[in-house]
């Protein structure tokens, strides 16, 4: 009866280590066709000894049933169902998908473009002191980001960091030129919140110090950037504009994507979106950072990542990407 | 700053029209004003006239209307109104039949019985003002049925142009009208000012006192004697209108309209309030009392600077004048101020009173010292002119050290090394000279360069250079590229794993949340760690920064419940911040979330709800994926903001690397969250710790069948699956490659108090293939083991 059971197990063993629908197939045939080996044992009950008789035959047919259902499942199992059992208009089983953040894709985006341009991404505190923020980017005592109120401080002296500059003055107070980097991340204004302004947004702000840096090559440089973002035919306009740590300072308009500069209502009917701001680093940057002005020259520029967000996917209220509703967030 | 084109024309000859305002306002923008907006202002004026109210009684049926009988040259006309100001012998604005009143048009009706053909017009309804204070009055003698049009009919083109705050000089429309002569190359004609002096003369008048020339290096004071103060005429009105400007007299029009002129900002005295005929610039005293124009009361203090009189102060110097000093329908003799202050003192006042003026906008940027002579000279003849009187010879002038134009030299070969590209040296000259800044040849790469006082804002050799590209034009910088090659790598260390880390993450079906880094402080309590507070926050929702990646994951957990979105599977990464030992700390850190229904019910699956196996499934195969090998887990110190029954920390070295499972109850009803909820959170420094202490080995693969065995375990509820697995692994050696928990089964047949739990193991051999025998060995060896040892019933 051992050799029995053990014949059992051999065969059941045997039939799982099957591993796709054709083995499972060999092993019906091999253990349940008219001449497979279980089928053949049931011609063996003759052979047993009559008091062992009935038990054999238990044994043998629970033997049957067993393997009768490891195949049948198996079967199911490497699922190459017959025809007539696909219902072609059930969906299929989609293995499950997660989705990026709007914000967290244009910023990967960004990362990606300047990285092939040559720049490394840098990273900075957002808790910072004044002189970071605004003494080392010759920012006036009396200007008016200054004001304690404009700003989120969370102690004398210590408040979330008004642009990611911060961390071009650390990244410059570290090394010797020349640098080339970005540093995306949060910066914090103390401002009433509405469609267009949050009191956190996303910057990513970019910086090139190195002999023989020049303002031609600022423009050409946010070009690319651009035409990378939106296409080949991007034109890029430079205005004249003030920041105390840059000069000559621009704001950077580029053509509206949408309508190739013929004017719509995104663009406002101007043809250009103002997408941030830039300039030559101003030479007392450099001086406050032990940095030669006359030796290096350097670019900065800024561009708002909610912004550039905003316009490409279409989300005209800013506090929705913050709001973290999952249905907004499973669209991406 | 608000341009009138018609009035900029009284400077710079140039038409601005229709057809061409598309390519002024983008070469204003390239020259670096920018229009924020254009308005296109057409005043007809269609069927308003002139009326003489010639009767108004009450109306019998309402308290608060009258009924007039108004004069309309063609007619006179019943109209009900409902000024309170409405009086007979009044000369008003009336919209007769048809005439269009903001949205709706006039017609013939009936006012609670009475009728009424037309209406009496305040100066909104006139689209003059936003005032609607009452109905407008005019000139008395105009003769009824005058057409409105010719009063105040107009067609304008008004820009609302961002000036940077740099440019103090460009907020007046000589300087700007200086910059458009420039761009559009037509000639600048500043008005001239003939002044017909009396012969009485200042010096005897009033006396002049500057107790702190630091803060005002300048005050020029003029007299006007016997002048009377009445209305503007229309050309002054519509000027001030144009821009929004509120008319208000003779006098104080012509300050403002001179302000808006120059630039400079000027101020009017009443002569008789100036006490001892004697103005005194100095500092307040502390706790000094004032009244401001508008009747707010100030306590002073010594950084203050006023202009007073012998007794008491008169004005807050370039911001306010005071109540009882100023100009009013009675003056006869008046003391026009034209001053310059010290930056840093106007804003001192202004961020001190909080009053932002017209004056003190200019002030604050700074004007030109030296052009007051101008100011005053031209506020002057423009009162005399409009008001009559005699202005008193000479200026009262204190001006002790005199503010002279800076030189600064431009080298045109730095000026080629910061553009990438030259400008012509005799572009830059004519150009620079075009706009007033006097440039001359010093030497073959040196131009040495005027900069008038108006220019505050140009101080170094750099500020000529953008003043060169500028004039050269943005549009025409070339646009050169740089090497791509990279340079010494700043890359952030954090930088690549929080990407990877982040990618990981949404690849196990998680949605990626991004949440602002100010919390209401009362959820940070859960977390432990020490929160960070926002002085001034915006409100209370935004008091503290988050000490914890959980609770903006918490936050959105509950608002989504709220939203009933049934599976929330959401992660985030970013700063926490929080003090230790006093000092602010941040850290990047990831965290998960999981709640709710993990699979709804589909044909092919039943619904499932997410539990404590699918965190750590997640985190164990985010690990993995990390390559961190030989994880392990302890029970041990678990932050009181989980469950203890159901979470689990990750250990390395002895070591805490992060923590998951089930957010404890009191936690989850701080966020008023009522199902469970199953989270990971670790920092970047844990999980970076666990990687620096982890290798990845190749495994070698076998050429030998693998062999899969299950058996079926009956053991206590309490005793935990990870205990057999480890006997197991112990007794089979290196040849057990893998041992799980293929099924788990509880009931009847196993009785109370116990499981059955199956373990699939999986045997690999290196170097034979594994016979029945051999497997049989093992099975017994196993099986024994676990009787033996741990007690265990096999099935
Ligand atoms: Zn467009």
């Amino acid at each position: 009866m051992n050799d029995l059971n053990e014949l059992k197990t051999r065969i059941l063993d045997d039939i799982r280590s099957a591993s796709d629908y054709a083995e499972t197939e060999e092993k019906r045939i091999k253990y349940l066709s008219k001449k497979g080996e279980i089928t053949l044992l049931f011609g063996k009950i003759k052979d047993i000894e009559p008091v062992n008789r009935k038990e054999f035959g238990q044994v043998i047919n629970d033997l049957r049933d067993e393997a009768f259902e490891i195949i049948n499942s198996l079967k199911e199992k490497y699922s190459e169902t017959s025809s007539e059992d696909i219902d072609l208009t059930l969906p299929g089983k989609m293995p499950e998908s997660g989705s990026y953040h709007p914000l967290n894709l244009v910023k990967d985006e960004l990362k990606k473009i300047f990285r092939k341009m040559g720049f490394s991404v840098a990273a900075g505190p957002e808790v910072e002191t004044e002189y970071y923020i605004f003494d080392a980017l010759n920012m006036p005592s009396w200007h008016p980001a200054r004001k304690v109120t404009d700003s989120l401080y969370v102690e004398k002296d210590k408040l979330l960091r008004t642009e990611t500059s911060s961390v071009q003055i650390r990244t410059m107070e570290k090394g010797k030129p020349p640098f080339r980097i970005i540093s995306p991340g949060r910066v914090y204004r103390n401002e009433k919140e509405n469609a267009t302004h949050t009191a956190m947004f996303s910057q990513c702000e970019g910086l090139y110090v190195n002999r023989g840096v020049s303002f031609s090559e600022l423009k050409g440089t946010l070009k690319e950037f651009f035409k990378a973002l939106y296409g080949k035919d991007t034109a890029v306009r430079f205005r004249p504009h003030y920041f105390p740590f840059t000069e000559p300072s621009a704001e950077v308009d580029v053509s509206c994507f949408k309508c190739k500069g013929k004017g719509c209502s995104i663009c406002k009917k101007s043809g250009w979106l103002e997408l941030g701001g830039c300039g030559m680093v101003h030479p007392k940057v450099l001086e406050n950072v032990g940095i030669d002005s006359e030796e290096f020259t350097g670019f900065a520029f800024g561009l708002g990542i909610e912004r550039l967000a905003m316009l490409k996917y279409g989300v005209n209220d800013i506090r929705d990407f913050t709001e973290n509703d999952l249905r907004f967030l499973e669209q991406f | 700053m608000k341009i009138s084109a018609k009035w900029l024309k009284d400077y710079v000859d140039f038409e601005i029209s229709g057809n061409n305002i598309d390519d002024i306002v983008h070469r204003l923008a390239i020259l670096g004003f920018e229009s924020e907006g254009v308005e296109h202002i057409k005043r007809e004026f269609e069927n308003f006239v002139a009326g003489k109210v010639l009767e108004c009684v009450k109306h019998p049926n309402a308290d608060k209307l009258s009924l007039c009988k108004v004069d309309v040259g063609t007619a006179v006309l019943p109209i009900v109104c409902g000024a309170p100001n409405a009086a007979a012998g009044q000369t008003v604005p009336v919209a007769l039949e048809g005439a269009k009143v903001k949205d709706f048009v006039i017609k013939k009706t009936k006012i609670r019985g009475e009728e009424s053909i037309g209406m009496i017009c305040a100066e909104d309804e006139l689209g003059l003002s936003d005032d609607h204070e009452g109905i407008m009055i005019l000139d008395d003698g105009l003769v009824a049925g005058t057409p409105l049009k010719q009063l105040f009919g107009c067609e304008d083109i008004v820009f609302e142009l961002e000036v940077t705050s740099n440019r103090a000089d460009a907020l007046g429309y000589l300087g700007f009208a200086r910059e458009f002569s420039f761009m559009t190359d037509k000639e600048l004609r500043a008005p001239e000012v003939v002044l017909e002096e009396a012969a009485e003369r200042t010096a005897g008048n009033i006396e002049i006192e500057i107790l702190d020339p630091g803060a005002c290096p300048r005050y020029c004071g003029r007299v006007i004697k016997n002048i009377k103060i009445g209305e503007s005429p229309d050309w002054l009105k519509q000027k001030l209108l144009a821009v929004g400007l509120r008319p208000i007299n003779n006098v104080v029009d012509i300050t403002n309209f001179v302000m808006l002129e120059t630039g400079h900002p000027l101020h009017a005295f009443d002569l008789e309030n100036i006490s001892g005929r004697k103005i005194i610039v100095r500092k307040a005293k502390i706790g000094e009392k004032f009244v401001t124009l508008d009747g707010k009361e100030l306590e002073l203090n010594d950084r203050i600077l006023m202009i007073c009189d012998a007794e008491k102060p008169a004005a807050l110097a370039g911001v306010m004048g005071g109540l009882n000093s100023g100009v009013t329908e009675k003056t006869t003799d008046v003391l026009l101020e034209v001053a310059y202050f010290n930056l840093a003192d106007i804003r001192e006042t202004v961020k001190f009173t909080n009053i932002h003026t017209d004056s003190s906008k200019r002030f604050e940027r700074g004007v030109d010292p030296n052009d007051s002579e101008y100011v005053i000279n031209r506020a002057a003849a423009l009162i005399k002119e409009l008001a009559g009187g005699d202005i008193l010879s000479g200026i009262a002038d204190c001006y002790p050290s005199q503010i002279l134009p800076k030189k600064i030299e431009l080298r045109l070969s730095r000026t080629e090394k910061v553009l990438g590209f030259k400008i012509d040296a005799s572009f830059i000259v004519s150009s620079f000279n075009k706009i007033e800044l006097a440039a001359e040849v010093k030497d073959a790469d040196t131009l040495s360069v005027t900069v008038p006082t108006f220019r505050p804002d140009i101080t170094r050799e750099i500020d000529l250079i953008e003043e060169a590209v500028r004039l050269y034009g943005y549009d025409k910088i070339p646009e050169l590229n740089i090497s791509s090659i990279g340079l010494e790598s700043n890359e952030d260390p954090d930088e690549e794993l929080i990407d990877s880390l982040r990618e990981k993450l949404r690849n196990l079906g998680l949605v990626e949340t991004f949440s602002k880094s100010m919390v209401d402080g009362k959820y940070c309590a859960p977390f432990g760690k020490d929160p960070v507070k926002i002085e001034h926050p915006l409100n209370e929702e935004m008091n503290h920064l988050r000490n914890s990646l959980l609770l903006p994951l918490l936050l959105t957990a509950d608002k989504n419940i709220r939203r009933k979105v049934g599976k929330i599977n959401i992660f985030e990464t970013g700063r926490i911040f929080y003090y230790d030992k006093g000092n602010i700390r941040e850290k990047d850190s990831a965290a998960v979330l999981l709640t709710g229904i993990k699979s709804v019910q589909i044909w092919h699956t039943p619904e499932t709800l997410y539990d404590f196996y699918d965190i750590k499934g997640i985190v164990t195969r985010l690990l993995n994926d990390l390559n961190v090998r030989s994880l392990e887990f302890s029970n041990e110190n678990i932050p009181a903001y989980f469950d203890e029954s159901q979470a689990l920390n990750i250990t390395s070295g002895g070591k805490i690397r992060g923590t998951f499972g089930l957010i404890s109850k009191e936690t989850a009803a701080v966020f008023e969250i009522r199902q469970p909820v199953f989270c990971f959170e670790a920092s970047f420094e844990q999980i970076n710790d666990m990687l620096s202490s982890s290798s990845t080995d190749l495994k070698e693969l076998s050429k030998y069948p693998k062999v899969i065995k299950d058996i079926s375990v009956l053991m206590p509820v309490s005793e935990s699956a990870d205990k057999v697995k480890e006997h197991i692994k112990k007794i089979s050696g290196n040849i057990l490659e893998d041992v799980c928990v293929a099924d788990i089964y509880k009931g009847e047949q196993v009785g109370s108090g116990k499981k059955s739990y199956t373990f699939r193991m999986s045997f690999q051999p290196y170097e034979k293939t594994l016979s029945d025998k051999d497997i049989e060995k093992l099975l017994n060896k196993i099986i024994n083991g676990l009787k033996n040892d741990l007690q265990l019933e096999i099935r």
